[in-house]
C-alpha cells in the first residue's frame, strides 16, 4: 500500500472508534497524524533537491540521514531544528572547548554537529539504545569525524570525573533521566563543566526546577523557551503554501521541554 | 448534536467515505487543512478569553479588533504577527509623514483602521465592494476612535487616484487578482508619485506578479516580498503551547504564495 493509502486506512478506521462528538485530543491526534504525513512529504521534496545535506543553522552542510530514529527529521535536515540553542552553540564554540559529552545521542545530529562544528573537540556520545549507537558511528564516520566521536552505551553522573579539569559541555536529552544523570552531588566535575540540557517535566514531574535548584549554587543558569525565530529555507520554500512551510519546521513536541543553558560561575 | 466537533467529525467521515483506497495528496492535505482550521479557531477562543480582540505585538499593537474576521485567518492578526514581512516597510512609511492612505479591498479594515492608529497625521481612504465590509470597517474605525480619519467607500476606479495627485500618499492594494484593473498607470498619471504595497495573485490572473512590474518599473523602485521566517514576541503563555499549536497559531492560510509587491516612486 502507498503512503497515502496507510494514512487514508489509519485515517478512516482512527474515526470508525469516535462517539459522533469525538473531544479535541481524539481530533487533535488525529490532525498531528495527517501532519505527520504531510512533514514527511516536504522531507521527500527535501530530499529529492538536497539529498540528505543539511541546509542551514549551525550544522549547514552536514550529511545527515534519510531517516530519524526519533522525532522530526524534516526541522534537522533543514537546520532550523531547536534554533533556540544555536546562539548558545555558537557562542561555546568560539569560547574553544576540548569535550562535549552528549547523553542521549540518537543517531548523533548533536553529536556529529557538534564535532564538525568544532574541529578540536572530541565527542563522547552516549545512548541506552544500541541501535542509536551504531547509527552514531555510521554517521560520524559519514561525515569524516568518526575519529572524534567516542561512542558509549549507559552513561552513569561518576563517568563525569574523567573530564574533570577540561573545558566541556555536557548536552543531556534523556526524556526525564536528566535528573538522575545530572547529580552534582555524586559528580564533582560538573561543577566546572557547561551544560544544557533539555528538561522533560512531561516524563519526571519537577524536572526542570530539581535541576535549577541543583545547580544554581555553581552554574549561572538560563532557562531557554521556544520561540519563534527567523530562518533562512532553501529558495523553492517560496513557492510552498504557508502551511506547509510551517509543518516543515515543526519538531513533534507535544508539550513544551524547556532548555536550561548552565555556565560555571565565574571565580 | 451540533458542537463544532461533531461537525468536523461529520465533515471527515463523508469525505473519506468518498475517497477512493489510496487517495491522492490533494485530498488528503484538504482533510489536513480542515483540521488544522478547527485547531486554530480552539487557539483563538483561549487567546479571546485571554485578551479579548485587542491586538498583541507588530505595528497594530494595541488596536481593538473583532472576534470573527470577514474572511481569512483572524488568529495572525490578533497575535499581530500577520503577514509580518510587511512591517518593517509599514513602519518605515509610518516614519514619512504621509498626509492620505488609500486602502483598496479594505475587507473588515484590518490595514485601514491599524494604518489610522499607526499614522495619526493621515487620512485614511477604505474601499471594498462588499457592502458589509463597508460596514464592518465603519464600526472599526468607531471603535478605535478613529473614525473621522477613515473614510469608507466602494468600488475604487483607476481615474479616482487622480484627486490625490500632488499628496503623500500610500496605496494599499490587496484585490484577489483585481490589482491588474486598478492599478493602471497609464488611466492614472497620479500613481507615478505615490508609494503603493500591492499583494499580487498570479493563482487568481496568471502573470499577475510580472505585469504590475512591468507597468511600475519606468516610475518606481520595486521590491519583491516573498513569505518569510520571521521572530515573534506570542504572549508568555505560548511558552506552554505544543508546538504545533505555535505554528497553527500563526498561519494565514494562503494556500499560494502571494507575493507583495513594495513600490515606491523614483527620486527625481
Amino acid at each position: 500500500m502507498s503512503l497515502n493509502g496507510e494514512v487514508a486506512d489509519q485515517l478512516r478506521r482512527t474515526m470508525a472508534e469516535w462517539p459522533a462528538d469525538p473531544n479535541d485530543n481524539q481530533l487533535n491526534n488525529l490532525m498531528r497524524m495527517i501532519a505527520r504525513w504531510r512533514q514527511y512529504r516536504i522531507g521527500q521534496v527535501y530530499q529529492r533537491r538536497h539529498g540528505t545535506i543539511v541546509w542551514g543553522g549551525v550544522f549547514q552542510g552536514m550529511d545527515y540521514v534519510a531517516k530519524a530514529t526519533e522525532g522530526a527529521l524534516t526541522p534537522r535536515l533543514l537546520g532550523a531544528y531547536e534554533a533556540e540553542l544555536h546562539p548558545h552553540l555558537r557562542a561555546l564554540a568560539n569560547e574553544g572547548l576540548d569535550a562535549v559529552i552528549d547523553v542521549g545521542c540518537a543517531e548523533g545530529y548533536y553529536a556529529v554537529g557538534l564535532a564538525r562544528m568544532m574541529p578540536q573537540v572530541t565527542v563522547h556520545a552516549h545512548d541506552i539504545d544500541e541501535k542509536a549507537r551504531a547509527a552514531c558511528r555510521a554517521l560520524a564516520d559519514k561525515n569524516g569525524v568518526g575519529d572524534r566521536v567516542v561512542v558509549g552505551g549507559e552513561f552513569t553522573p561518576q563517568d563525569f570525573e574523567a573530564f574533570a579539569g577540561q573545558r566541556v559541555l555536557v548536552m543531556v536529552d534523556a526524556e526525564g533521566a536528566e535528573v538522575d544523570v545530572l547529580q552534582p552531588e555524586l559528580s564533582p566535575a560538573l561543577g566546572g563543566f557547561n551544560i544544557i540540557v533539555e528538561t522533560h517535566d512531561i516524563y519526571r514531574e519537577g524536572a526542570l526546577a530539581t535541576l535549577m535548584g541543583r545547580f544554581s549554587p555553581t552554574h549561572d543558569i538560563i532557562r531557554v523557551d521556544q520561540q519563534f525565530l527567523p530562518f533562512e529555507p532553501p529558495p523553492w520554500f517560496d513557492q510552498l503554501g504557508h502551511l506547509d512551510r510551517l509543518l516543515a519546521v515543526w519538531e513533534w513536541r507535544v508539550v513544551p521541554t524547556p532548555w536550561l543553558v548552565m555556565r560555571p560561575k565565574a571565580g | 448534536m451540533n458542537s463544532l466537533n461533531h461537525q468536523i467529525a461529520s465533515h471527515l467521515k463523508k469525505v473519506a467515505g468518498e475517497w477512493p483506497a489510496e487517495p491522492d495528496t490533494v485530498s488528503i492535505n484538504a482533510a489536513l487543512r480542515v483540521m488544522s482550521r478547527w485547531r486554530q479557531f480552539h487557539i483563538v477562543e483561549s487567546y479571546l478569553r485571554r485578551h479579548g480582540t485587542i491586538i498583541w505585538g507588530g505595528p497594530f499593537r494595541g488596536m481593538d479588533y473583532v472576534a470573527t474576521a470577514a474572511e481569512g485567518a483572524l488568529m495572525p492578526r490578533l497575535l499581530g504577527s500577520y503577514e509580518g514581512e510587511l512591517h518593517p516597510h509599514l513602519r518605515a512609511f509610518a516614519e514619512e509623514d504621509l498626509e492620505v492612505i488609500i486602502d483598496v479591498g479594505c475587507a473588515e479594515g484590518y490595514y485601514a483602521v491599524g494604518l489610522a492608529r499607526l499614522m495619526p497625521q493621515v487620512t485614511v481612504h477604505a474601499r471594498d465592494i462588499d457592502e458589509k465590509a463597508l460596514q464592518a470597517c465603519r464600526a472599526l474605525a468607531d471603535k478605535n476612535g478613529v473614525g473621522e480619519r477613515v473614510i469608507v467607500g466602494g468600488e475604487f476606479q483607476p481615474q479616482d487616484f487622480e484627486a490625490f495627485a500632488g499628496r503623500r500618499g500610500l496605496v494599499m492594494v490587496d484585490a484577489e487578482g483585481a490589482e491588474l484593473d486598478v492599478l493602471q498607470p497609464e488611466l492614472s498619471p497620479a500613481l507615478a508619485g505615490l508609494s503603493l504595497i500591492v499583494e499580487t495573485h498570479d493563482i487568481y490572473r496568471a502573470g499577475c506578479l510580472a505585469t504590475l512590474q512591468q507597468r511600475f518599473a519606468p516610475t518606481h523602485d520595486i521590491v519583491v516580498v516573498e513569505q518569510q521566517y520571521l521572530p515573534f514576541d506570542p504572549p508568555p503563555w505560548f511558552a506552554q503551547l505544543p508546538h504545533l499549536d505555535r505554528m497553527l497559531a500563526v498561519w494565514e492560510w494562503r494556500v499560494s504564495p502571494t507575493p507583495w509587491l513594495v513600490m515606491r516612486p523614483k527620486a527625481g
